[in-house]
């Protein structure tokens, strides 16, 4: 590996980025329309995920988690029966938006009389749930007090009511807002590659670099031209939220790393839709739409975890699902825990780095044979 | 500096490519003539490394290419078909660009470039884009940048392709300067070119090297070589003295009488150079008593001819 080498192919190609505006133009505008139009026009948010954890499963603990889970009112959270360290794992990791937990003294209170209070923790991510899981919680305790006979004794209503602890209040747009950026960082890296070496097949520039170096060394250098060119086009995607939404990121250093592993996550898989296509108009084309599809499955527009059925089960065999969840709660909430961090790092970075060497083989034969 | 081939064989997809070409180049130029699709482009490709021969065995200064294959492409300057610059960078930058990719020591980077330059006849272009030059000054670009990390190897791809006359000179220049002092491969299907660069030249069709020598000995070998014909007035006395004299220089020659004017027509076929075979005519003619020379002319084959000759068909076909 030389880094004379890597450097001299990285500031080559940064210059022939600079020099050709359109390449520039076609890296941030997509961006900005993005930004623009999803925080004008905010998504609908249908389900999201809320944990319920019962500490004493006595009887009347049970039927009350049943009337949480099976109420038939309110559709703005999937109920799921959880254990208390799961659920509070999950929570603290992003992947559950709402903990409701049964207290192990439930009936212990109820038969002497007293009211019970029920704690909900709700990370309000999005007005429309909060709203909507709150509405569901008065109900779903309503129908529990309306009819609170237990063998042969009957309570007076109401006995149960709750407390719900919820995080400062977060408007949507500062969730799209960070979610653009997390866009930003896989399309800027992912175009960047894809335009860069697609261009020295069509301009069969090619075996010039083949001829000069190992494979390796020219992935390297392409991909820290790629780096500097996705912090540039950052860079104008920030002062546009900064502008327009009076958005900043959390934690700016934490950004350098998100941007790293962006670069890593996107780039091989760009270096092979570069290769097979071997110009840049369709191989930027089909990267965007990959990058695009990819942002709106993992969680662009609203969490992951709020899909159904196959999309729910598409996300979360994405990656890129993982650079989304990590990347947005840090940019909200400054930082992550640990534990997510690892996960989702190893996700990411291990599916980047596996598609970065198949790119560097598919990079190779094509190469040798442009 | 030395690049050798021992019966490479390269099909594509089933369809023979090479079949067995064998040959050996050592300091001097070489230049492969042949059409399109002759197989001479997946030759260059095969001594670079950049495909892999399907079998045969190849040395480039004595190094296989399987296991040293940096080493040999360092040793390699390489100018392909496309004139291949990036038309975003100055001509200056394209050439301090490959100094860096190519290991071109810092402190000579700058010296070497600018005599690189000076040898393109670029200066007074050297901060302006390359996309605003013509095609002649990309190719002269194009070539010195090849040579700019000063390789032992140069190896020209249709150096001349799509280039005026103007521009073409100066590249024949540059190539006929590295003569003798580098082991230069020009791929060609320009003959004039073929026979004014090479030392030694070399014939592919459908991917066989179907002849190997000098572009002067190709043409005297093949095309019935050089041809002499002449018109004399000869006493009948002594024109089978003549006739034998001829046969006797060479078997082929034909000597016979037009009954219109009385004059013999004389046709020498011969292999050897023009000048030498107009001279032993010519002194076979003065050692006749009372002939008299109407009109001589020597006929010189082209390549084209030897290549019509050697395929039945036209380089161009």
């Amino acid at each position: 590996m030389s880094f004379r080498k890597i450097m001299s192919l990285a500031a080559a190609d940064l210059k022939m980025w600079l020099r050709q505006p359109k390449l520039l133009l076609m890296s941030v505008i997509p961006l900005i329309v993005i930004s623009l139009g999803v925080g004008f026009f905010m998504a609908e948010v249908e389900v999201l995920p809320v944990g319920v954890v019962v500490e004493n499963r006595d009887a009347l603990s049970l039927r009350l988690e049943d009337e949480i889970i099976h109420s038939r009112s309110g559709s703005g959270a999937y109920w799921f029966a959880a254990t208390d360290e799961d659920a509070r794992q999950k929570y603290e990791d992003g992947e559950v938006l709402g903990l409701v937990t049964i207290p192990a003294d439930l009936t212990e209170k109820l038969d002497a009389g007293e009211t019970v209070e029920i704690a909900i923790e709700i990370n309000n991510i999005n007005d429309d749930v909060t709203k909507n899981f709150i509405q569901r919680m008065q109900y779903a305790l309503n129908e529990f007090n309306n009819d609170l006979t237990i063998g042969s004794v009957a309570y007076e209503i109401p006995r149960v009511s709750y407390t719900a602890d919820v995080t400062p209040d977060l408007k949507m747009i500062k969730y799209l807002c960070a979610s653009v950026l997390g866009l930003t960082l896989l399309l800027s890296a992912g175009t960047a590659l894809a335009f860069s070496i697609a261009r020295e097949f069509e301009d069969q520039t090619m075996k010039e670099l083949v001829m000069g170096s190992r494979f390796t060394d020219i992935m390297l250098g392409k991909l820290v031209s790629a780096a500097v060119q996705t912090a540039i086009v950052a860079l104008f995607i920030l002062a546009e939220e900064g502008l327009v939404f009076g958005f900043l990121p959390a934690n700016m250093t934490a950004q350098l790393l998100y941007l790293l592993a962006g670069v890593i996550l996107s780039a091989g898989i760009a270096v092979i839709v570069a290769v097979k296509l071997k110009h840049v108009l369709p191989a930027g084309i089909v990267v965007m739409v990959i990058n695009i599809g990819g942002w709106w499955l993992s969680g662009g527009l609203a969490p992951a975890e709020a899909w159904t059925g196959f999309l729910r089960v598409l996300a979360t065999y994405w990656p890129g699902t993982y650079f989304y969840q990590a990347y947005i709660n840090a940019a909200l909430l400054g930082g992550v825990s640990g534990g997510l961090l690892l996960r989702n790092g190893a996700i990411v970075l291990g599916f980047g780095l596996l598609m970065i060497w198949l790119a560097n083989r598919f990079f190779g034969k094509e190469a040798r044979e442009a | 500096m030395s690049i050798t081939l021992q019966d490479i064989h390269k099909n594509y997809d089933g369809m023979p490519v090479l079949s067995g070409v064998s040959l050996s180049i050592g300091k001097q130029n070489f230049a492969l003539l042949g059409p399109n699709g002759a197989g001479k482009t997946t030759l260059v490709s095969i001594i670079c490394g950049l495909i892999r021969a399907d079998s045969g065995d190849i040395l480039v200064n004595g190094l296989n290419p399987k296991d040293h294959l940096q080493e040999i492409r360092r040793k390699i300057g390489l100018v392909t078909q496309e004139t291949e610059v990036y038309e975003y960078l100055t001509a200056k930058e394209n050439l301090e660009f490959h100094a860096r990719f190519y290991g071109v020591p810092k402190a000579q980077e700058k010296q070497r470039v600018q005599e690189m330059l000076e040898l393109a006849h670029l200066e007074s272009r050297a901060n302006d884009r390359v996309g605003t030059f013509s095609g002649g000054m990309k190719r002269r670009l194009a070539l010195v940048r090849a040579m700019l990390h000063d390789p032992d190897i140069l190896i020209l791809d249709e150096p001349t392709l799509g280039v005026d006359v103007q521009n073409r000179n100066e590249i024949w220049n540059r190539i006929l300067d590295l003569r003798g002092k580098k082991t230069v491969f020009i791929n060609t299907n320009y003959m004039d070119e073929a026979e004014r660069l090479s030392d030694l030249c070399g014939i592919i069709d459908g991917g066989k090297l179907i002849a190997l020598d000098t572009a002067e000995n190709l043409k005297i070998s093949h095309a019935h070589g050089i041809q002499l014909t002449a018109v004399i007035g000869v006493d009948e006395a002594r024109a089978p003295e003549l006739q034998q004299a001829l046969a006797r220089y060479a078997e082929q020659a034909e000597m016979r009488k037009d009954p219109m004017t009385g004059l013999y027509s004389v046709r020498v076929p011969a292999h050897a150079k023009p000048n030498v075979l107009l001279t032993d005519i010519i002194t076979i003619f003065n050692g006749v008593e009372s002939l008299s020379v109407k009109d001589v002319q020597v006929k010189v084959p082209t390549l084209e001819d030897v290549f019509i000759t050697l395929t039945g068909k036209k380089l161009r076909d």
